[in-house]
């Protein structure tokens, strides 16, 4: 890296804002898909808005690439700085600037954490809805990135229904406000356009987000089904009913033996094949007439017990069990395999029936925690990355469980993104003139291709591309 | 243009422009659009995509040659009960579409007024939210995806049919609300909810603004969710309406809470609170009012919103939905307009005016990059309309 320009860089947000040894570079040659790792280049981490702006001008004038990045707990690879370049963090920018109690809405800086801002309006009774597995640690900014989901987004939706406003630096170092606290800004939708996008449209560095009260009566629920099929039919009975929890999630056998013997141990039964948690939430009446109703369904389908957590601590512990499951898969292998796959909720049973098949014929360690209501399903594969013949049967399971999502009517990312991990699978969903349409709305934001390149549209052109799959050889060779 | 219309079947109507009448065709194949659109680009024409013109409000005033409506391509592609999701085509009605999910146990979201007038494709593209936004969002929410007509001729997809899905970018938040400025929707998937088991409707005859705003906010409060609110002046009085529905236990408990927070209402229940809020819907302005307007605003914000529209245009019509923060508008004249939309844009309102220049306009700060959209997604600046 240019000394002079890394003297300008730091004159602008200070010694502690870049990171330019090696050595601390490292911790940035991957975010949570571990496969692919590249060294970035510099590391910047701006304190505010204006800094953020200003690195940005530079960067340009030097035609350097910048990779946005939160928390880095993305786990397609799109904070990865595969082609290197300048990752540039948030996490200096954790300011909570307004909360509007009567309008309901909170204006805070990218690098807030997902559960400090639930923290900083919990005292006017109020919360934001999307609550991805990670929001101990993830941050507003890679949520918007991601248009990450979480449990809840069942009823409450995923980010994109969460945000009102961004302050967005493009990659000219242009600083744009788009929407704000106002329902229906004037002009096209360019928040719904930018939330989602993966980091290749520009930097979010402040969120104007949508917030709900909390609701008088949440009840949550555990069913305990013999097998990993009753459980599915018992959901996709749930949603034909049109009942309107606002959570369920579902844990198979492995994931609730991981966690059971983690810290994070929650009361799983060890007796059951996989287990349905739910959160019913409302006006106490309501909330206990829908609980009925899916008390019932869940016994018609094999449910054997059925338990209710008696108290908030109760509550939590269960959802702590649900959240960290990821990381319970520790104990089972020293690398995770996370996929993220969407299929029609008609079809829950037959997929996860076939992610069984898929990853039983290549010898694979598959367990299933997933969010159920929203046919988003987790087949998460336990492995070594240590052993280069294991890692090719994952990534070869993973793509055969998009292929078969896709031709059962469903796609590729229902949270997780596209990221690298996926990239080139995107022609299983997308023709050529899908994929332009999509490459000309990026030209718009980002004519030279600077923002996070090489991330969600495969390389044009050319099919072998496309199908080739991740390159395993050349991991770990960061420079 | 003539011989255009001889090659591809009779025009289907005019509609009064600023130059004269504009011709509307209304192809009954996308095989036939297609090739309208091809002509009309080797022509040099200005297209404006529409539907049934229920919702134009003098839209179609914006210099186009050549109005293509898709009513005549119409109906439901799939309807997945067990999924919650319907596919139409473009020229879909939304009572169709209500009617067909209602089959399901589905209610269709946006519940816009007028949904025998109104089709799919003209409330996508328009980003018409009905006063149901307020405890569903707005109508982009729950668009899953979209099957568009580029003016290169391309037809695209965007999205997908499930309820979940971060595959690509979003273009179809891009395309929805974009009045036609971009591309011509064919089809589109729309998120459902679950159809109440009951409705009740509270009706308040209030003395004043100020009055009627103070019930507004008390049947509001957390955990009451009211599914619409809607507020229109009333001879010397004003009129606000709350609709409650959902489950048979939600409703009654809300009422319940409703009746001691701000007592004095009307109530109605069941078939005859549907009548009363369809009723409420429906007084919002129709076609041909104009010049309209659309504002958008912090619900804090609502009364002095109106406070301003009643003080520069006292004559006009209006239905506001003051806890989503959105009032639909018909002023009488060009002087009110203006004046009106100064004051509100100083009130931190957002604005969309149709059927008048909108004099008060001052540049977006994103407008470079919203021109930039139009010539990445429209290069041939042959779609007309705006967001």
């Amino acid at each position: 890296m240019d000394p002079a320009l890394l003297h300008a860089l730091e004159a602008i947000v200070g010694p502690e804002g870049v990171t330019a040894d090696r050595t601390r570079r490292l911790a940035y040659e991957c975010d949570g898909l571990a496969l692919v790792r590249k060294v970035p280049d510099l590391v910047l981490a701006p304190g505010d808005t204006r800094q953020a702006m200003e690195c940005m001008r530079l960067l340009k004038e030097e035609g350097l690439t910048v990779i946005p990045r939160g928390a880095g707990t993305g786990l397609a690879g799109g904070a990865t700085p595969h082609e290197g370049g300048v990752v540039f963090k948030t996490s200096r920018m954790r300011r909570v600037i307004e909360v509007s109690e009567r309008d309901r809405f909170a204006r805070v800086e990218a690098g807030v954490v997902n559960i400090d801002l639930t923290r900083a309006c919990s005292h006017h009774g109020l919360r934001y809805a999307p609550d991805p597995s990670s929001q101990q640690a993830c941050t507003i900014g890679g949520n918007v990135a991601n248009n990450s989901g979480g449990p809840h987004c069942f009823r409450y939706g995923a980010t994109t229904r969460s945000i009102l406003g961004l302050t967005v630096i493009t990659a000219d170092g242009e600083v744009l406000e788009l929407g704000g606290p106002e329902p229906d800004p004037e002009g096209f939708d360019l928040v719904g356009c930018f939330v989602g996008c993966e980091g290749m449209l520009g930097v979010a560095t402040e969120v104007t987000c949508r917030l709900i009260p909390e609701p008088e009566t949440t009840e949550t629920l555990l069913a305990l089904f013999p097998t990993l099929d009753g459980a599915c039919e018992a959901v996709t009975e749930l949603i034909a009913a049109n009942l309107e929890p606002s959570a369920i999630e579902i844990l198979d056998r492995l994931t609730i033996e991981a966690v059971e013997a983690s810290v994070l141990a929650a009361g799983y039964p060890d007796e059951a094949g996989a287990v349905l948690l739910i959160d019913v939430d409302g006006l106490t009446d309501e909330v206990r007439a829908t609980v009925r109703d899916i008390e019932g369904i869940a016994h018609d389908n094999g449910a054997f017990e059925l338990r209710t957590a008696t108290d908030a601590k109760e509550r939590g512990r269960l959802w702590a069990g649900r959240k960290g499951a990821f990381g319970a898969m520790g104990r089972i292998a020293p690398d995770l395999y996370v996929a993220d796959v969407v299929v029609p909720r008609t079809k829950l049973k037959e997929i996860v029936l076939a992610t069984t098949e898929i990853c039983g014929a290549r010898d694979l360690k598959l367990s299933n925690v997933f969010h159920a209501g929203d046919g988003n399903l987790h087949p998460n594969i336990s492995y070594d990355r240590r052993d280069s013949d294991e890692v090719a049967r994952v990534l070869d399971a993973g793509s055969e469980i998009m292929k078969v999502c896709v031709a059962a009517g469903g796609s590729l990312s229902g949270e997780h993104g596209v990221g690298i991990e996926k990239r080139d699978e995107m022609h299983r969903v997308f023709t050529e003139a899908d994929l332009d349409a999509m490459l000309r709305m990026r030209a718009a934001w980002d004519p030279d291709e600077r923002m996070n390149p090489g991330k969600v549209i495969p390389v044009r052109g050319c099919m072998e591309v496309k199908t080739k799959p991740l390159p395993v050889a050349a991991r770990g060779d960061g420079s | 243009m003539s011989a255009l219309a001889e090659q591809l079947g009779p025009l289907r109507g005019t509609l009064p422009g600023a130059e004269g009448e504009v011709p509307m065709a209304a192809p009954a194949t996308e095989e036939a659009l297609i090739e309208l659109i091809a002509e009309a680009v080797a022509g040099g024409l200005k297209v404006l995509p529409v539907g049934n013109c229920s919702r134009l409000g003098g839209a179609h005033d914006c210099g186009a040659d050549l109005l293509v409506s898709t009513r005549a391509l119409s109906g439901v592609v799939a309807y997945e009960p067990g999924d919650g999701t319907i596919t139409a085509r473009a020229g879909t009605k939304m009572s169709e579409l209500g009617e067909a999910v209602a089959a399901g146990g589905h209610r269709l979201t946006p519940d816009v007024p007028r949904p025998r007038a109104a089709t799919l494709g003209g409330v996508v593209a328009d980003g018409w939210s009905g006063g149901d936004r307020l405890r569903f969002g707005p109508t982009r929410h729950h668009v899953l995806g979209m099957r568009v007509l580029s003016s290169d001729g391309q037809v695209t997809k965007t999205g997908g049919r499930l309820v979940k899905n971060v595959t690509g970018f979003e273009l179809h938040r891009l395309y929805a609300g974009s009045g036609g400025s971009l591309c011509l929707i064919l089809e589109a998937t729309l998120r459902l909810f679950a159809a109440p088991a009951a409705r009740s409707c509270a009706s308040y005859s209030c003395d004043s603004l100020e009055a009627a705003i103070a019930v507004c906010d008390h049947i509001s409060l957390p955990p009451v969710e009211p599914t619409a609110v809607t507020l229109r002046p009333d001879g010397g009085a004003w009129t606000l309406i709350a609709t409650f529905d959902g489950r048979a236990e939600r409703v009654t408990r809300e009422r319940a809470l409703v009746e001691e927070r701000a007592p004095g209402a009307a109530w109605s229940e069941g078939e005859e609170a549907l009548a009363v809020h369809v009723t409420a819907r429906d007084s919002s302005p129709g076609e041909g009012e104009t010049p309209s307007l659309r504002i958008s605003t912090r619900p804090t914000r609502m009364q002095s919103a109106i406070q301003a529209l009643c003080g520069h245009a006292p004559e006009s019509r209006f239905l506001a939905h003051p806890s989503a923060g959105t009032l639909e508008a018909s002023v009488n004249t060009q002087t009110e307009l203006d004046a009106l939309v100064s004051d509100l844009r100083h009130l931190g309102a957002s604005v969309r005016v149709r059927g008048a220049a909108d004099e008060s306009a001052h540049p977006r700060a994103t407008l470079a990059l919203e021109e930039r959209l139009k010539d990445a997604v429209d290069p041939q600046h042959l779609f007309c309309g705006r967001p």
